[in-house]
């Protein structure tokens, strides 16, 4: 097989004041023809870089390629000047990328968007480019393409985009495609149906494919190869199978063993100790080293890729370990799993009902007309009934739009719902005088997705943590800082690093100063909003040790909110899953998860991508979008996109199950489903 | 929102702003200390005379009854009669404030013109040689006295070369063209009175330049930033991607973008122009509002202020007005959602 892509020994740095970042250190990997070859790992390794210098798409002052080649379809790409550069771009290779909502213009129409690239590499009429733009979108699934054409941008949703886009990186036939996380920013069942177009496109017309992502289970489902990088080395590649059944490098196997769906529920999960190095100034040798449970003397040296041996072909890793006379490389066990972790569960306490949530109704309006009316209402809950019993951890789980992060809001009276109550440990909420709220709000604490966008910049961590405590009043200086040593013990964090502020710490530590904030107040019941979804797998292990070890040793009860469905299977007591602002399945998690009864549910299952490659990768959901929250679909919300919806479907559903109180969903032919 | 409704609303609002706008001039106008009746009879006329003026002014009655006359004679068109000229204040307004109009729309033009393409340039080439000189030439426009700047200007065009001309709206020898929109420039090429149009440009041009210098900077610059931040965008580096040349890249994908912000400062730029004018017209005898207005005040011409503070007013709200229907032209979301 004849190579489209090759880069060889590849060693980039960016100049910065500090001294020069070694962003990429003699990378070397290929792409055959017709080839899905994955690249993959944690924020900061090099992987987009990569991809970037590829197609020579960095801004060339940026950065200086000290050695190395990168040939593309036999030319080298580092002696080929920019208006040829040009030429290749969108004609022979062509790129997508991760953000669909930012990657359009949003000020050009979409059929004039991709029209614009054919004109741009071949002599076409203008009725012929736009009949192949519309043909394209069609192809790449966009319901109604014609009208599409003449959309803008912010009138389509983030998957639809991610079509235009692939259409876009389509429309003149490349060699090479390369997609920089082209799914990170989807939910799971758009990006199953991404996923599986993209496969099906590129095999269809024979287009390599460079797979840049952090998703290891994303890898499974698509690649036929793939390298895993770390601080700017290819440090293990191989056939996907191999080098996901049998890692020899031991940061891949660290980076295996810190995913949540490979751990037991409630169990810590196995996290990489320390930090990824300082590229400016890297640690001889081995790059993982000072991280590494296996490092030893050899390890001060660069080591060399080296074969894992047995028949697997090209299945190697950078690790001296692989050199003859070391450990067996498959040996994958669970030796280092971090030890102050407790490991027992903790007997549940007699069932009491800390929170209560009675037909929640939120709607937010839109558009005015000229008298500054609204022109309509987005529902964004629908009658929401739910209780979370003292010591438990409650999921709630769903796509963007289902009214989770609002369901948050509501129960830390961020927001006043329009209907319904909350009562917490018994009293109403929305009834509270100023001066009782705020005794209230000291029992229930909330922890945010983005630490870096949560915390005030301004602030050093000391009085991040401590201003809960600041508020109050009456409060020494040094009583606070006592207090926040405190704190930052018991969330993991060094009490000789509180003077710092938020930006110098790294995302794992600015997410446990959050939950140090959180915890000041000596809360009994947490809102965590997508609390590890803006971290590497790896960070996200530790963050969710850390809060199920807070959780037993505080008596805690978590709100539990994310998207992930892993995340929600590892921590959660009981789930809820909600669509279009409404619980349509809630119950124990395992049983939810392992029996869905909620058609929704059981495609938000199968879309969620599995390392093992068997599974196959599907959404079974019809090819409809998300109904408008604006005008609510009747009778069942989830009807329209329903593989199973019959007659009766048209009525409402209320939420039932056979044994009341266990696992309720909120679908009539729930017993009539075919076994998922 | 569509254009339609965004239009009707405004038009809603206006006459609360001007409404507002009358009350309080009318308050505080009648609040500052000095008598008009006195200033209007002179510094020696007997106390009687005095007394009669006042009446005859309707002076002497109550606040509330003169404001309600006021407004009622307003909703007429009738905005009274200048204290100080003896003339009705709407002939006076409709004499100087096309000339502060025209003036500083030229002034607009050429530093949008001008501004627009340097901007641009300054951040394709960021840090290179042009942006350097573009960013020193709007640093040095935002820092220069206009009525300096100005005086610099006749010297050197009229003084020392002897160009252009360097006071007045027309020669003057030459009649005002017939009255139109009250610009010469547009009422001479009305008019085809060619000789008058070039003499109406040939005066525009020296007080033009001196007003337009400094938002010659302050477009540049707010230009430039814009650029530069929309060039970072995700959607630029997909039309690099896909092998969109470097010009298609900044003029389509770019400006476009850029302007969206740059909108606003433009809006509000004009109205600073005119009431920046004042200076500009002083050092070049452009009869416009600025010279009519400062001296109404002095002289405490009620009608007139009232009249020109109405006027003025009701321009704001229509030129934000014109800055929004821009804004719905180059966004299509705005277009959608209002």
């Amino acid at each position: 097989m004849s190579a489209v892509v090759e880069v060889r020994d590849l060693s980039l740095e960016f100049p910065t004041y500090r001294g020069p970042v070694h962003a990429l250190s003699n990378v070397t990997l290929s792409v055959g023809a017709g080839e899905i070859v994955g690249l993959v790992g944690e924020s900061g390794c090099g992987k987009s870089v990569t991809s970037m210098s590829v197609i020579r798409l960095l801004p060339p002052a940026s950065n200086r390629i000290t050695e190395g080649t990168i040939r593309l379809i036999g030319r080298d790409m580092l002696a080929t000047g920019e208006r040829e550069l040009q030429d290749m771009r969108g004609k022979l290779v062509s790129m997508v990328f991760q953000e669909p909502m930012n990657a359009l213009n949003p000020t050009i129409r979409i059929g004039r968007q991709i029209t614009q690239v054919i004109h741009r590499h071949e002599r076409v009429s203008r009725a012929e480019a736009e009949a192949r733009a519309e043909r394209l979108l069609a192809e790449m699934q966009v319901p109604d393409a014609k009208r599409v054409m003449k959309n803008y941008p912010f009138e389509l949703s983030g998957g639809m985009r991610q079509r235009v886009l692939l259409a876009m990186a389509f429309s003149c036939n490349p060699k090479v495609l390369i997609a920089d996380e082209p799914t990170t920013a989807l939910d799971v069942t758009v990006q199953a149906q991404v996923l599986t177009l993209l496969r099906e496109k590129a095999k269809e017309r024979g287009t390599s494919v460079l797979f840049i992502t952090h998703d290891l289970a994303v890898v499974a489902q698509l690649c036929d190869r793939v390298y895993v990088m770390y601080a700017g080395k290819i440090v293990e590649q191989g056939r996907t199978a191999d080098v996901l059944r049998r890692p020899l490098h031991p940061y891949t196997q660290a980076l295996l063993r810190s995913l949540p769906e490979l751990g037991q529920p409630k169990q810590p999960l196995a996290s990489i100790a320390g930090t990824v190095p300082d590229l400016i100034h890297p640690p001889g040798g081995c790059l993982f080293r000072p991280r590494c449970a296996f490092a030893h003397d050899r390890c001060v040296e660069v080591p060399p890729l080296l074969s894992g041996g047995g028949e697997e072909v090209q299945h190697a890793a950078a690790c001296w370990l692989l050199a003859d006379g070391h450990r067996d490389s498959a040996d994958t066990g669970r030796s280092d799993l971090p030890s102050n972790e407790a490991t027992t569960l903790p007997a549940k306490p007699a069932k009491q009902t800390l929170l209560t949530l009675e037909g929640i109704g939120m709607r937010f309006p839109v558009g005015a007309n000229w008298r500054g009316r609204p022109r309509g209402y987005v529902h964004a809950l629908n009658g929401v009934e739910l209780e979370v019993q003292r010591g438990e951890t409650l999921g709630i789980v769903g796509e963007s739009g289902c009214g989770k992060s609002t369901l948050g809001q509501i129960v830390m009276g961020l927001l006043r719902p329009t209907d319904g109550r909350v009562l917490f440990d018994g009293t109403d909420l929305g009834n509270l005088p100023g001066s009782e709220m705020r005794r209230m709000r000291r029992r229930f604490q909330i922890v945010f997705q983005d630490p870096q966008a949560s915390l005030n910049p301004r602030m050093t961590a000391w009085r991040v943590i401590t201003e809960p405590l600041a508020v109050a009043g009456g409060r020494t200086t040094s009583w606070l800082k006592g207090k926040a040593r405190e704190l930052a013990l018991q969330v993991g964090l060094r009490p000789d690093q509180l003077e710092r502020y938020p930006h110098e710490f790294s995302g794992g530590q600015r997410q446990r100063i959050a939950i140090a904030r959180a915890l000041a107040l000596e809360p009994e019941l947490l809102v965590l909003d997508e609390p590890t979804s803006a971290l590497d797998v790896s960070v996200q292990a530790q963050i969710l040790n850390l809060l199920l070890r807070l959780q037993r040793e505080l008596d805690l009860t978590y709100l539990f909110i994310s998207h992930n469905v892993s995340v929600i299977r590892h921590v959660a007591d009981r789930v809820a899953v909600m669509y279009l602002g409404q619980v349509v399945e809630l119950g124990p998690t395992a049983e939810v998860l392992n029996h869905p009864g909620h058609p929704y549910t059981r495609a938000l299952l199968a879309s969620v991508p599995s390392l093992d490659q068997s599974a196959e990768l599907a959404a079974p959901v019809r090819g409809v979008e998300l109904p408008s929250a604006i005008r609510l679909p009747t009778g069942c919300f989830f009807r329209e996109r329903c593989p199973f919806a019959a007659a009766g479907c048209d009525q409402p559903q209320p939420l039932r199950g056979a044994e009341a109180d266990r696992h309720l969903v909120r679908c009539h032919r729930t017993g009539e489903l075919p076994p998922a | 929102m569509s254009f339609l409704n965004i239009i009707r609303r405004r038009l809603v609002l206006l006459i609360f702003v001007v409404f507002g706008v009358s009350v309080v001039t009318f308050v505080i106008s009648h609040m500052i200390p000095g008598d008009p009746a006195r200033m209007m009879a002179g510094e020696r006329a007997s106390d009687e005379t005095v007394a009669q003026m006042r009446e005859a002014l309707g002076l002497d009655r109550p606040l509330h009854i003169q404001y309600l006359t006021y407004v009622g004679d307003l909703l007429q068109g009738d905005f009274g009669v200048s204290i100080r000229t003896q003339r009705p204040v709407m002939d006076d307004i409709l004499r100087f404030f096309p000339a502060t109009i025209e003036l500083a729309v030229a002034a607009l033009l050429f530093a949008i013109v001008l501004g627009i393409p340097l901007g641009v340039l300054s951040a394709v080439a960021k840090d290179r040689g042009i942006d350097h000189l573009t960013r020193t030439l709007s640093v040095t426009g935002i820092s220069t006295p206009a009525f300096w700047l100005g005086l610099l200007l006749i010297y050197l065009f009229y003084g020392q070369l002897g160009i252009l001309p360097g006071s007045g709206r027309l020669a003057g020898n030459m009649s005002p063209p017939p009255f139109v929109t009250g610009f010469y420039t547009v009422d001479s090429l009305i008019a085809g009175d060619w000789a008058a149009l070039r003499s109406a440009l040939a005066h525009l041009i020296l007080p033009a330049l001196t007003l337009g210098f400094i938002h010659l900077g302050v477009v540049t610059r707010q230009i430039r930033s814009a650029m530069l931040e929309v060039l970072q965008e995700d959607y630029i580096r997909t039309a690099k991607a896909s092998g969109l040349s470097r010009a298609r890249i900044v003029l389509d994908h770019g400006l476009r973008n850029a302007l969206i912000p740059s909108v606003t400062m433009i809006g509000l730029a004009f109205g600073d122009l005119l009431y920046g004018a004042v200076l500009t017209e002083t050092v070049f005898a452009w009869p416009g509002m600025g010279n009519y207005v400062v001296e109404s005040i002095a002289a405490l011409d009620f009608p007139a202020i009232m009249g020109f503070t109405v006027v003025a007013s009701t321009a704001y709200v229509l030129l934000n007005l014109l800055v929004d229907l821009t804004y719905m032209f180059l966004d299509p979301q705005i277009r959608e959602i209002g």
